[in-house]
């Protein structure tokens, strides 16, 4: 049977959305590519390695996420690379990667990847209460925003010298449900945006980023990554004003991370069938 | 003081004695040397300068470091994209970190910590916060008293890391290089959203 191994902050894709494998313990269905190269959902088990394990990211033109060490990616020409070997071989440069950010058709957003959403603006926010999230906009000040339909959940507000985005957890998970590309699309453009115009995600965000991408594909829109370094990098940066809508992006980073995580293996039964994880093709072992 | 036989500048290949044909790639920049065991003991011998400089300090500025591993490594001059090289490959196979802070006229910065410091750093930003939460204002000097007790080297540097990224965090405001306030606004912001 094939396995592979991801970590606790990769994103892999179900009818509900993105998700993070945080209940190891439960089997579920997600999506893969199958033989002739098409989306399908297949049924996983999901068992925790170890605790304590290393975490490596990578990010090309088109997508980023954390994955184990052992994680192995299919190269867009085929060929499969742990993730120690591109970053201990500093190879990244030199490849490309097929991204799968599609979501499924009649997505429709559960309880479980809404809470991975909600747990990266907790971290990012500067204050939070009950259910509305404070967080610094990548820009400077801003006009505030009226309290009308459109900007229902999300509002701009100038406190000090900054502006501010406030986010309000029950408004907007109804209007995620409802149209989730334009909701996203709504968050990134007032909170991330930042002066130069791109937006502007810290590393750890990737699960608001994961779904930021999701919704430029979803729109058709071309956009293309930042790193700081071919090395390391601490912001993601999304041009919406220049790259492509290919497919294959090229390697921009890869490094191992310094947190320790919890590393988890899935099992599924058909050879050939891929997983996607954090919008890359896994190869099983 | 030593003097380094690797260069990463082309025009500097014949100056150290170095052969084109002999050369690793780190990141974006090529490093050339004599030989290949040159190669990889200086290499070597930097990282471990810069590994063991963040070792001692909380976080530091890339000037810093630089200067402290110079001293560590003996050696009297590192070209500047030698350094950054190989504080890459560091923060690559994750045996440093980097955080992003906000300078006082809102311009990013990043501060380094080695990777044995990380929970102390995070743990440090937390007291940082909740301090200014109850103070509204705080002081460098104030938060170096909190967080290292007594005053040594780089400690008052430290501690305006740690507000430099609460500042980037939108939680606080620079009043100028030696305090900041809460965001103001930011109080009031919670009490009518409750």
């Amino acid at each position: 049977m094939p396995c592979a191994h991801l970590v606790r902050e990769s994103l892999v894709l179900t009818q509900g959305g993105w998700i993070p494998l945080v209940r190891s313990d439960l089997p579920q269905e997600i999506y893969g590519i199958d033989r002739h190269g098409r989306l399908s959902e297949r049924h996983v088990a999901c068992a925790m390695v170890k605790e304590n394990a290393r975490c490596a990211f990578i990010a090309t033109e088109t997508v980023y996420g954390c994955f184990a060490l052992e994680t192995r990616l299919v190269e867009s020409e085929g060929r499969v690379l742990s993730l120690a070997k591109i970053v201990e071989g500093n190879l990244i440069a030199d490849l490309s990667f097929e991204a799968t950010m599609q979501l499924p058709p009649g997505l429709s957003i559960d309880s479980c990847a809404l809470d991975a959403f909600w747990s990266v603006l907790q971290q990012s926010a500067a204050s939070q209460v009950n259910d509305k999230y404070i967080l610094r906009c990548r820009g400077q000040r801003q006009p505030e925003t009226s309290a009308d339909p459109s900007t229902k959940g999300i509002m701009i507000r100038n406190y000090g010298k900054r502006a501010f985005c406030v986010i309000s957890r029950g408004e907007l998970e109804n209007r995620l449900s409802e149209n989730w590309v334009n909701t996203i699309t709504a968050i990134s453009d007032k909170w991330l945006e930042n002066d130069e115009g791109f937006l502007e995600l810290e590393r750890f965000e990737c699960g608001v980023g994961i779904w930021v991408l999701s919704a430029l594909q979803q729109s058709d829109m071309s956009y293309g990554l930042i790193c700081d370094t071919r090395q390391h990098t601490d912001l993601v940066r999304i041009d919406t004003t220049s790259g492509s809508t290919a497919i294959i992006g090229s390697g921009k980073c890869a490094f191992y991370t310094v947190d320790p995580t919890v590393q988890i293996k899935i099992d599924w039964e058909e050879s050939s069938w891929s997983p996607v994880a954090n919008g890359f093709v896994v190869a099983g072992l | 003081m030593g003097s380094l036989r690797i260069t990463a500048t082309r025009s500097r290949i014949e100056d150290v004695g170095a052969d084109s044909d002999v050369r690793v790639s780190l990141g974006a920049t090529t490093i050339y040397a004599p030989s290949e065991a040159i190669l990889q003991t200086e290499i070597e011998m930097i990282a471990d300068a810069i590994y063991r400089s963040a070792a001692g300090y909380l976080s530091m500025t890339r000037n810093v470091l630089g200067k402290l591993s110079r001293e560590k490594a003996g050696i009297d001059r590192i070209e500047r994209r030698l350094f950054g090289a190989v504080l890459g490959r560091q923060l690559r196979l994750g045996r440093l970190e980097s955080i992003v802070c906000s300078s006082i006229r809102g311009k990013l910065f990043r501060v380094f910590v080695n990777s044995e410091n990380v929970e102390k750093f995070r743990a440090s930003l937390a007291t940082a916060r909740e301090i200014l939460w109850d103070k509204s204002v705080l002081q460098v000097q104030t938060l170096e008293k909190e967080i290292f007790g007594r005053r040594s080297y780089n400690t008052w540097s430290s501690s305006s890391h740690l507000l430099a990224r609460l500042v980037y965090m939108g939680v606080a405001e620079q009043i100028d290089k030696y305090s900041v306030r809460l965001t103001p606004g930011l109080r009031d912001a919670l009490r009518s959203s409750s």
